[in-house]
């Protein structure tokens, strides 16, 4: 008797997927074809007379030739994703370095680090917001004592330093995700490979370059490039903290969609910039898996 | 053993030093957390601020149990219940559709797994505030605002596909011969699944699970959006919503209210961590 | 079979579910949505549970549920509900967003609402300021006009006579620079200079005082005129002066005035609420601290005594898809008109009855604080931008502000660059 050959298993193939189907095409699927269609479209809120009319290609050619507002929340949304994947990858990567070895009280020290991801990201946000406050915050005087600083900084409202702040926040909450995958991606390197390394005197960075990266790159590539994709959609942690400010330093996609749609009731601006950052992060995701060669041999 | 040793870069002692440095610097948040929850609003601004409060008290913890609510009457528990029903209702709705759609996928595709991938990534790209206004006036139709359904709905899909890939990727790795076997042995298909095949991907189930309560537990803009009434909302803009007026932040209740916000997903994850673990790498880790 | 029993399983899940989430009563609801709900500090929860109450009592058959929502999130959401068609009954608006919120079609246009009494008892201008798109649609709940409220003790301190404030742009200028001389860790003025749209609005007492406007009459950009770039460039000398932070917004900065280290600041008559929860001394504290009328600019004309306030009105809107605007009408003529209610809300924020008749009551007729209020009132106009796109306008204005304040930028082609995008978003 063979699984997935006989005609009886087609109908179960199609109880089993149906459900999770039409919920995803009713949740995902309608919305958005729903939305690409209004992006075609003039429809303000404040102009019911109007209502929603047909408008061509209208709103893209404003958005990509008009104002500047598009260009520069895509280049903050790039900034933003590739800063916060960075360093969460970054000290993710070390953390599990040195967690991975026979360390007293590893489990412990793993738990700890692995805090931040539980908590809510509205929490992590307003927690921040209070770190950083320029009068109160802890951040301030802990900075000032240690001598980092001379005086004291207003870290989401300077130009300068309101991006890094921002990044600061999103990479404290998502850190240990990178540590847990790269924890459990090291633990499947085969013992053999170290100890052929051992055996021909590499140093460290040896072992990275030629044993721990190649080992590892598969799921490197699989949680950077879905932590890129859900900070292009963090919307939480930005918004509470500088929503979008100043100016327009932390001004992304997702915040300037919801301000165009609720703050200024463009819907079909806002849904016009929602169907261009899809594209945008069709392209970039499809680049970086392509540059990486993810994929291959499969 | 012997190969821990050999991926070492430093010494025992300074490994140990350098991650006591970057756990304290992983923990001031928190700490700072705990430390504004326990104080008088007062004393938040007082210079320098102390790690330890002046005169400790709990009543902002008291605050937003008993006395503190909206005009309305609601206080913070009821956040929570609304959280805890969302999230639990959720998990169940992730686990039985990705189980379903896990199976069937991996049974009926078994290559596939990196274009399967793909479309999952895709998923995961719309531009959710776009979906917004969708979602308000769909939901608006089949009377599904402020209903614990209505969430619900929205949560389910959002971790389903990702929840999909994790649970396919265990089923991937239970032989097909073990449900062959019970086939012949006069199992139906369905038992089959239920009786072989479930029990060996029960940690794939705990992994799901809580990667969509965590989910559900974070959500913010479309919990805010789709329940209005102050007594259906879940914690994320009940926090935000009763702490952040016009005129003022009430800090040491906020930082109360995210501290016991933060402690049922704590508990939950310290003790289900390991299964999550194995889930996110069952997927990602070639196995 | 076993199919079957797992497709019960999903059927009986998804019905305790779905009936854990049926609600329904028989009473008349009416939802009330307003911020000051949601405001511990300035005093307004414990009245508004108080008007319930005490309303519901009055009217047993009609249920009120009030909803605390945010300043910040309240233009957003409602315009989502109402673009739903499924608002509340009844809003806290602020004035500024009234425009917008009428453009969208969802409010009940009030003229039929207002008996002849209550039009009789309301300030001409209180009416008009609840008017837009040509129709009364809302009913003002208190007349706030923005004042300069100042530290008194850091004025002596500085040499000048407490209970003379600034007249003149010249005399403020002055007291601004004698303040922030006292100490390092003290400023001068803090004006509240955030991207959002209301910080334009809170502009522009500062703009009329040298002539400058976002538009003029017809309707023309004029933000990058010479008055303009004056004003901005007066705002940027506050900075660069270091009289000014510009990294406050105005819960900071509430909070530093309350820490007395601040001189001046724009604030309207809630602050006393406000300020009464931040400072340890309580009501104490009242009398270090004083509203003056905004000082005189030199483009204000001769016959006007001081300078002209932004309109921040609180207001109540109804919906127009409200099934019960009878009865949600009653509640927000009994939050406008009940003494009790009214004078509890005084006494706690700051925010005066928009009744004639109530204000001839001694409680706020002998208050110098309330007469301060009123005097400015007359003086209050609107910005002529106002209309259905005035949030994304304020936004380029405050952009373009804080690129000069924060980033430096040159005054003058920044403005120009802001009337640019101005005309180009309005030209779509």
């Amino acid at each position: 008797m063979r699984i997935g050959k006989k005609r009886s298993d087609k109908r179960l193939y199609l109880f089993l997927i149906l459900p999770s189907v039409t919920i995803l095409f009713l949740t995902i699927g309608y919305p958005l074809i729903n939305g690409i269609f209004l992006g075609f479209h003039y429809y303000r809120l404040t102009d019911p007379a109007r209502g929603i009319v047909l408008n061509g290609l209208q709103n893209f050619r404003m958005l990509l030739f008009g104002n500047r507002i598009f260009w520069i929340s895509l280049y903050r949304t790039f900034l933003y994703c590739i800063g916060s994947t960075g360093v969460s990858f970054f000290f993710g990567f070390l953390i599990a370095l040195l967690l991975y070895g026979p360390i007293r009280n590893r489990s412990l020290f793993r738990s700890l680090f692995l805090l931040p991801w539980v908590i809510p990201s509205t929490v992590v946000a307003l927690l921040w917001l209070w770190i950083f406050n320029p009068q109160y915050g802890i951040l301030n005087f802990l900075l000032k004592d240690l001598g980092l600083i001379n005086q004291f900084q207003s870290w989401l409202i300077n130009p300068s330093l309101a991006m890094p702040s921002v990044i600061l926040a999103t990479s404290w909450k998502y850190f240990p995700f990178f540590m847990l995958m790269l924890l459990a991606g090291l633990e499947t390197i085969p013992k053999e490979l170290f100890e052929a390394s051992t055996i021909d005197g590499a140093t460290f960075f040896q072992r990275l370059r030629y044993v721990i990266l190649p080992s590892l790159k598969e799921i490197i590539i699989i949680v950077t490039i879905l932590e890129i994709i859900w900070e292009f959609q963090n919307f939480t942690i930005i918004w509470i903290l500088t929503k979008g400010g100043p100016v327009y330093q932390t001004t992304t996609m997702g915040i300037q969609i919801y301000r165009t749609a609720f703050r200024n009731y463009d819907m079909g601006m806002g849904a016009a910039m929602g169907s261009l950052s899809l594209i945008a992060m069709l392209i970039f995701s499809l680049t970086y898996i392509k540059a990486l060669k993810f994929g291959e041999g499969d | 053993m012997s190969h821990y040793r050999t991926i070492r870069f430093v010494s025992g002692t300074v490994q140990y030093i350098v991650i006591i440095l970057l756990l304290a610097a992983v923990m001031f948040p928190i700490i700072w957390m705990v430390s504004t929850s326990f104080k008088e609003h007062h004393d938040l601004f007082e210079t320098p601020p102390r790690w330890i409060p002046r005169n400790p008290t709990t009543s902002a913890y008291q605050r937003i149990f008993i006395s503190r609510a909206g005009a309305g009457g609601v206080n913070f528990l009821t956040y929570f219940k609304n959280s805890l029903i969302v999230c639990s209702a959720t998990v169940l709705f992730c686990i039985l559709l990705a189980i379903f759609s896990g199976y069937a996928l991996s049974r009926f595709h078994r290559r596939g797994r990196k274009s399967l991938f793909t479309v999952i990534l895709m998923t995961q790209m719309f531009p959710l505030p776009m979906f917004l206004i969708t979602f308000y006036i769909m939901f608006m139709r089949l009377k599904l605002l402020n209903t614990y359904t209505g969430l619900i709905i929205a949560y389910t899909s959002f971790s389903l596909p990702f929840c999909i890939w994790m649970i396919k990727g265990f089923f991937d790795k239970i032989p097909v011969e073990l449900e062959e076997a019970a086939l012949v042995d006069g199992c139906s298909r369905m038992s089959a699944l239920w009786r072989v095949v479930i029990p060996l991907v029960s940690p794939g189930i705990v992994a799901i699970g809580i990667f969509a309560f965590l989910s559900a537990w974070d959500e913010f803009m479309f919990a805010l959006t789709l329940m209005s009434q102050d007594a259906m909302r879940t914690l994320p803009p009940g926090i935000v919503l009763s702490f952040v007026g016009e005129f003022d932040v009430r800090w040491e209740d906020m930082m109360a209210a995210s501290v016991v916000a933060t402690l049922p997903v704590l508990v939950v994850f310290l003790l289900l961590q390991k299964y999550l673990v194995e889930g996110l790498t069952a997927g990602a880790v070639k196995g | 079979m076993k199919i079957n029993r797992l497709l019960i399983v999903v059927v009986i899940v998804m019905m305790v579910v779905f009936s854990l989430s049926a609600l329904s009563t028989a009473q008349t609801k009416v939802s009330f949505y307003s911020w000051m709900a949601a405001e511990v500090t300035s005093g307004g929860i414990s009245v508004l549970q108080e008007a319930e109450r005490k309303f519901e009592e009055m009217h047993p058959d009609i249920d009120i549920e009030t909803v605390p929502l945010p300043y910040e999130e309240t233009p957003d959401q409602l315009a989502i509900m109402i673009a739903a068609g499924n608002p509340p009954d009844i809003t806290t608006v602020d004035v500024i967003w009234l425009e917008q919120l009428a453009a969208m079609g969802g409010l009940e246009p009030l003229s039929g609402y207002f008996s002849e009494e209550l039009l009789q008892d309301l300030f001409p201008s209180s009416l008009d300021l609840g008017r837009a798109q040509g129709e009364q649609y809302a009913l003002v709940w208190n007349d706030n006009p923005n004042l300069l409220c100042y530290n008194k003790v850091l004025m002596e301190k500085a040499g000048f006579n407490p209970d003379q404030p600034p007249q003149t742009m010249d005399d403020f200028n002055q007291a601004i620079a004698a303040i922030s001389g006292l100490g390092d860790d003290i400023l001068g003025i803090e004006l509240n200079l955030s991207k959002d749209s209301f910080s334009a609005d809170y502009l522009h007492p500062w703009l009329w005082n040298f002539g400058a406007e976002v538009f003029d009459q017809e309707g023309n950009v004029i933000l990058n005129n010479a008055a303009g770039v004056e004003a901005i460039e007066w705002v940027n000398s506050l900075v660069k002066n270091k009289y000014m932070d510009p990294g406050l917004y105005i819960r900071e900065i509430r909070v530093i005035f309350a820490q007395e280290k601040l001189g001046f600041m724009l604030e309207g008559p809630w602050i006393r609420g406000i300020l009464r929860g931040l400072n340890p001394r309580q009501e104490e504290f009242d009398k270090d601290w004083a509203l003056a009328p905004i000082p005189k600019g030199p483009a204000i004309p001769d016959d006007v005594p001081y300078g002209y306030s932004n309109p921040s009105s609180h207001m109540l809107v109804l919906a127009k898809d409200s099934p019960s605007k009878e009865a949600a009408w009653q509640y927000m003529e009994f939050l406008i008109s009940d003494p009790e209610i009214t004078k509890t809300y005084y006494q706690d924020t700051g925010l005066m009855p928009t009744r004639i008749s109530l204000l001839n009551d001694p409680i706020y007729k002998d208050d110098p604080f309330v007469r301060q209020v009123l005097n400015q009132t007359e003086y209050m106009k609107k910005p002529l931008g106002w209309g259905p796109r005035w949030g994304r306008v304020g936004e380029i204005v405050m952009a373009a502000v804080q690129e000069v304040v924060l980033m430096g930028r040159d005054v003058q082609s920044t403005l120009d660059e802001a009337a640019r995008q101005i005309k180009i978003e309005l030209s779509m």
